[in-house]
């Protein structure tokens, strides 16, 4: 189980996140104040921090500052709804390795965790398997059956987004954000996704003959890993 | 029409109604004064004549004009009324002109004999009269018309100044300044007005001021519900066994919730634009990030089957805040590509100095100007309405012109800057 500390002061917004973390195999505890994260920041050594700048006793940034000043080796995200270009600034000049503004994916937020954990703790590569599928997300190669696999850019970013959300449903908005980021509204990128999706499938059945993206109704798709 | 132009045009129109009526009493008053003089010196000469009739009765041998003596006439049969005046013309022996005149007749008995008797008087000219009053008339008018000009302009200038330079100040006035401080004026209606407008700029600060705060709160705080709801629907999903009518039902809170908070962040963004202090001296280079967008669009461009032709000169950079200038040419690039048609064009074109879009496009419902507003979209967007928007508020924040037309079935969007500015 991976520890990652939540600092976030709404509580139900805690509470799913918690609850997706807890389910996607990390070990989660959570603190709603500055004053409570205090308490619990040295309890553990945390493969990531989550922090709200806006807590209603104290501010994120000084919680940053506070780790850093203590030498952690935690990966550090800030999550926060101020979505300007000073405040993403501000934040990973900070210390943060990563800046996530809400309203978020929770599937997104896991995808993060996992890339700060790969560049802070395991020093980058390190490979998702599945099956007989060994993927690099930091080297970008991906194998099946010691086989490289001929992916374009974009199959390959949405193969690791879907392996790092194993068993969980991914929508295809949470998908496209992935991918194009979210300044593009009002682009229809369904399409976009679909048309990337049915070849990655179809790259994959090829060499396995199976079926292994699931794809939910209406919603996105899901890889399931067949326990 | 200016004040002082249309005051002057008044003032001269009034000066020739009044000019035209006192002319013209002028006129009758002059005639009737003279006709009367006239009637008091042809009766002075009949009381004359009365006194010794027989008198002018030998002197008419000698041809005096100004009687004739009655032709045969029975005795003591003289005609009722005894005298009268009329008015005839006669020709004046001297010119050969005729001239107006007017006659006293009168009747007498002179040695026993009826006689008539007719004085006459040369009168005064009516055409004359009337030419030479309309004369007077008009230069007096022209005289006192040119006078008023200049007197109206004198007393304009010094009594109005107050009002313009209020009414320069009220001009340059942007809510988002402080509150308007107006000089004193000596004239009590201009010191209310300037204390009037001072009051009402401090409430429109101050009702800015608060609009501001309220937006800035509102949008960062409807943040976080939204990312809850949003995240309570993720959770949800992840149940097994849902049915498909269940997954329309996320899948429904999903995208409104998308939608809600995407409306929230342009909303926020648009606001904050025209609060953006403007950077002098900064610039935002814009060919390599019109290529990244473009990709970033490439499989919309394929899906759609869209011709995009680009004619990008290389370092090109935008006079604008590298920030906004990223706003600007995503929404400016994003507009050329969903608002298209299946197998259509976009033409991009990047020079020192401009940066033109073209793209196919179903022509405007409304006049091109329109789409700069708020939530005004085509019927077949899925956007917010807000993509022109942003780019117009942010042109306008940092002086650069954009324009939008429409012909041939091609939209063009066209920005356009200075570049000693860089």
């Amino acid at each position: 189980m991976i520890p990652v500390l939540i600092i976030e002061d709404e509580a139900a917004l805690r509470k799913s996140m918690v609850t997706y973390l807890e389910s996607a195999g990390y070990s989660c505890t959570a603190a709603g104040s500055y004053h409570e994260s205090l308490r619990v920041i040295d309890l553990q050594d945390y493969y990531c921090v989550l922090v709200d700048l806006g807590l209603p006793d104290g501010d994120g940034l000084s919680l940053i500052r506070l780790m850093k000043e203590n030498k952690a080796t935690c990966g550090i995200i800030v999550v926060s709804a101020r979505d300007t270009l000073e405040d993403r600034v501000r934040g990973l000049e900070t210390g943060a390795d990563d800046y996530l503004v809400k309203p978020f994916h929770l599937s997104e937020l896991n995808a993060r965790i996992q890339s700060v954990i790969r560049r802070t703790r395991r020093g980058g590569h390190i490979s998702l398997t599945y099956r007989g599928l060994a993927v690099d997300p930091e080297g970008k190669t991906a194998t099946l059956g010691g086989e490289q696999l001929d992916l374009t850019k974009k199959e390959f970013n949405i193969l690791v987004y879907l392996l790092t959300n194993l068993n969980k449903v991914v929508t295809k908005d949470s998908i496209a954000e992935h991918i194009w980021g979210d300044n593009f509204y009002g682009v229809e990128y369904s399409d976009a996704v679909y048309t990337h999706m049915k070849n990655l499938r179809r790259k994959l059945e090829q060499k396995t003959g199976e079926i292994w993206i699931q794809t939910v109704y209406g919603m996105g798709y899901k890889m399931e890993d067949g326990k | 029409m200016k004040l002082l132009s249309l005051t002057s045009i008044y003032l001269a129109i009034i000066s020739l109604i009044v000019f035209f009526l006192m002319g013209s009493a002028l006129f009758l008053t002059l005639r009737s004064v003279s006709d009367k003089d006239t009637d008091d010196r042809l009766r002075q000469e009949q009381s004359q004549v009365l006194a010794n009739p027989e008198l002018f009765l030998v002197a008419s041998m000698g041809n005096i004009p100004f009687y004739e003596r009655l032709s045969t006439r029975d005795a003591g049969s003289i005609p009722e009324p005894v005298w009268f005046f009329f008015d005839s013309t006669f020709r004046d022996t001297l010119s050969g002109e005729r001239s107006q005149a007017r006659y006293l007749r009168f009747y007498t008995i002179v040695q026993g004999d009826p006689v008539e008797f007719t004085l006459r008087h040369n009168k005064l000219s009516y055409p004359e009269l009337f030419k030479r009053v309309s004369i007077a008339t008009t230069l007096l008018s022209l005289l006192f018309i040119t006078l008023l000009f200049l007197l109206n302009r004198f007393v304009f200038i010094r009594l109005w100044s107050s009002f313009f330079d209020t009414l320069k100040s009220v001009r340059s006035y942007e809510p988002d300044q402080k509150p308007l401080t107006l000089p004193d004026s000596g004239i009590v209606e201009f010191h209310t007005l300037n204390r009037t407008i001072e009051k009402m700029t401090v409430r429109i600060s101050d009702m800015y001021r608060n609009l501001q705060d309220f937006t800035a709160h509102t949008t960062h705080e409807i943040q976080t519900p939204l990312a809850v709801i949003r995240s309570k629907a993720e959770l949800l999903l992840q149940t097994p066994g849902l049915t498909e009518e269940q997954l329309e039902l996320i899948g429904s809170v999903s995208d409104n919730s998308r939608h809600l908070s995407q409306l929230n962040r342009s909303l926020s963004l648009l606001f904050k634009i025209g609060n953006h202090p403007i950077t002098e001296n900064v610039g935002f280079p814009a060919t390599d990030y019109i290529i990244r967008q473009i990709e970033n669009l490439e499989e919309v461009i394929e899906l759609q089957n869209i011709k995009v032709s680009r004619d990008l000169d290389e370092g090109v950079v935008i006079p604008i805040d590298p920030a906004m200038g990223a706003i600007l040419v995503q929404n400016l690039v994003k507009n050329a590509v969903v608002h298209n048609l299946p197998g259509g064009t976009v033409n991009i074109s990047l020079h020192p100095g401009s940066l033109i879009l073209q793209n196919s496009g179903k022509a405007p419902a409304h006049p091109t100007e329109h789409y700069f507003r708020e939530f005004i979209k085509g019927p077949d967007s899925k956007g917010l309405g807000l993509g022109l928007s942003l780019v117009r508020k942010i042109c306008l924040a940092t002086g650069i012109p954009v324009d939008y037309t429409y012909r041939e079935g091609l939209h063009e969007l066209r920005i356009t800057w200075d570049e000693k500015k860089i």
